[in-house]
């Protein structure tokens, strides 16, 4: 199914936003909020997990239903897991389209990456300590 | 031993709370008043979290260094790069704004804030058609109709509402809570507007045409709207005009929904115009919902020092301005500077994935106290004091506005205005000896 992303502020992840590499940091901005009647067309249910894929380029999210988004699209908390499917075209204006990422989404059982494991697969070496 | 400091200033957003209250138990922080989710967190979850001295990525390993091999590392990578890129900026303190936009002139660098990934299409719009604004003191005293568009203060300005519009008391309104009307336009139902007295949800990517059709209709042209604009029945539109022509004293905060968005800056541009066209029948303002917390100083600062707001590149010698070229995410995606000095941001959490896969392959300086997104990604990351805790500077509010924050921690971390002015003198010396 593809939906369109839009990304904002929630209380969990500006409350985290100097812990980054949290736990409640981690499962705020991987959480998928979609409306309850597509995820009922792809058959998931709340925590389960979908594939979201944009231009060959795939990230492992978290699904949570939610009333207050429309059909066909999404909304996930901005931070690096919704960043990783936004293009870095700005249209000659320095802003890039965080708001309309397009995803095809798709059930799947994979983990979901950390934010160190994320970060890795563009090419950085995960700090943990 | 319990100590309270009040008065402190919340470092955290645009809003610069200044009346927090610290309580302190045999030195640290032990209680938060005044302040909401954001800030207390950002207070009560600093003890422990900061990394304990600079870390260098050497080898496919992360060692500890010193703060003298950290300015070494730093004053050799920029001092080589042929195209740096000095970017973030925005929970800088002024003093330390300053020394970056003499940094970028001194080496020839890009200097950029996080404002060209957040109100710059707003900046870019006001160049356009100016800035009707005015002081959150005067909205809180004087506002009896808000609008709140692509903008959810509740989740992102959590005092915004209580300090200056539905539950702030008003000095020319006889009951403000009662007389306030609060117009939230958003896409989705957002917490702001399950308290707004009119909630219009509009289609992504529908703000110009709703605000198109919005001064139509104030012009007196309704019969050209059809009958759903972007979403939002005829009906609706109508009243929300009437409403804002009935207002002594409008204010309309826009955020990043519309900033974003298809559009960009025209939108803004558009919202700027609407509020042009509701002055012929009443009083309205407009502002940017400026999100960090020195957001809005460092446009100020590279304005005095560059003539430029933000994305200013000095690499002809001289300061050239064009965003959506001399901007960071451009830059990056362009895979352009060699080298990138990330002053207290992340982009790792916050750029698009391509500009991200760049800063991994170059050398990259993070400035930040806590691990971070970019922590991943960056070869050498300085741990500096956090300004607002243990760290003094001069932050601008988002309605610009400058406040002194306190120190009120001793810690024994360098402050990033030490740290980046060492840097600089360093420089100056190689430069002059070269």
């Amino acid at each position: 199914m593809k939906i369109r992303i839009n990304t904002g502020r929630t209380v969990i992840q500006g409350s985290h936003v100097d812990r980054k590499n949290s736990p409640e940091y981690y499962r705020e901005t991987s959480t998928l909020r979609l409306n309850p009647v597509d995820m009922m067309e792809i058959g998931i249910d709340d925590g389960e997990r979908v594939q979201a894929t944009n231009a060959g380029v795939s990230v492992v999210l978290r699904v949570q239903s939610d009333e207050t988004i429309k059909r066909g699209s999404g909304f996930l908390p901005l931070g690096p897991y919704a960043n990783f499917l936004v293009g870095g075209g700005t249209h000659s204006t320095g802003m890039p389209d965080f708001k309309g990422a397009e995803a095809d989404i798709e059930p799947t059982g994979e983990k979901i990456p950390s934010v160190g494991e994320l970060m890795k697969r563009l090419g950085g070496v995960p700090y943990g300590r | 031993m319990e100590d309270k400091i009040r008065h402190v200033v919340c470092p955290y957003c645009g809003c610069l709370c200044d009346d927090i209250m610290i309580e302190m138990t045999d030195g640290k922080i032990s209680g938060v008043e005044n302040a909401c989710t954001l800030g207390a967190h950002k207070f009560l979850d600093d003890a422990g979290t900061r990394l304990k001295n600079p870390i260098l990525r050497k080898e496919g390993e992360w060692v500890d260094i010193t703060y003298e091999e950290a300015i070494e590392y730093t004053v050799r990578i920029l001092t080589e790069a042929d195209r740096p890129l000095l970017y973030g900026w925005s929970g800088c303190a002024t003093e330390t704004q300053a020394i970056g936009a003499h940094l970028a002139e001194l080496i020839g660098g890009v200097v950029d804030s996080t404002t060209s990934v957040c109100h710059g299409p707003s900046i870019l719009a006001i160049q356009e058609v100016g800035h009707p604004g005015c002081t959150l003191g005067q909205v809180k005293n004087r506002a009896d109709t808000i609008i709140y568009w692509g903008s959810n203060p509740i989740e992102a300005h959590p005092r915004h509402l209580s300090r200056y519009t539905n539950y702030a008391d008003a000095y020319f309104l006889h009951n403000a809570f009662r007389e306030r009307k609060v117009i939230v336009v958003d896409v989705r139902k957002t917490a702001t507007a399950e308290i707004a007295t009119e909630f219009v949800q509009i289609e992504q990517g529908g703000d110009y045409h709703v605000l198109s059709a919005l001064r139509a209709i104030i012009r007196g042209r309704e019969d050209v709207i059809p009958d759903l604009v972007a979403g939002v029945p005829k009906t609706q539109l109508i009243r929300v005009a009437e409403m804002c022509k009935q207002t002594k004293f409008g204010a309309l905060f826009f955020g990043v929904g519309v900033t974003m968005t298809g559009g960009k800056y025209k939108n803004i541009r558009n919202a700027i115009e609407f509020v042009d066209e509701l002055n012929r029948h009443t009083k309205w303002t407009i502002s940017p919902m400026r999100g960090h917390s020195n957001v809005y100083g460092s446009n100020e600062v590279f304005t005095w020092i560059t003539g430029y707001p933000y994305a200013v590149d000095y690499s002809r010698g001289i300061a050239f301005y064009n965003p959506g070229e001399t901007t960071a995410v451009d830059i990056l995606a362009r895979n352009e500077a060699d080298a990138a000095l990330i002053m207290a941001s992340d982009p790792g959490a916050h750029f698009p994935r391509i500009c991200c896969e760049h800063l991994a392959q170059i050398p990259t300086i993070l400035f930040d106290p806590y691990p971070s997104a970019t922590t991943h990604l960056c070869t050498l990351q300085i741990p500096s004091a956090v300004n607002g805790i243990d760290a003094a500077g001069t932050a601008y509010r988002m309605d610009g506005i400058p406040i002194r924050t306190r120190k009120f921690l001793e810690t024994g971390y360098p402050t990033d205005t030490e740290l980046l002015q060492q840097i600089y003198d360093r420089i100056r010396e190689v430069k002059d000896h070269a």
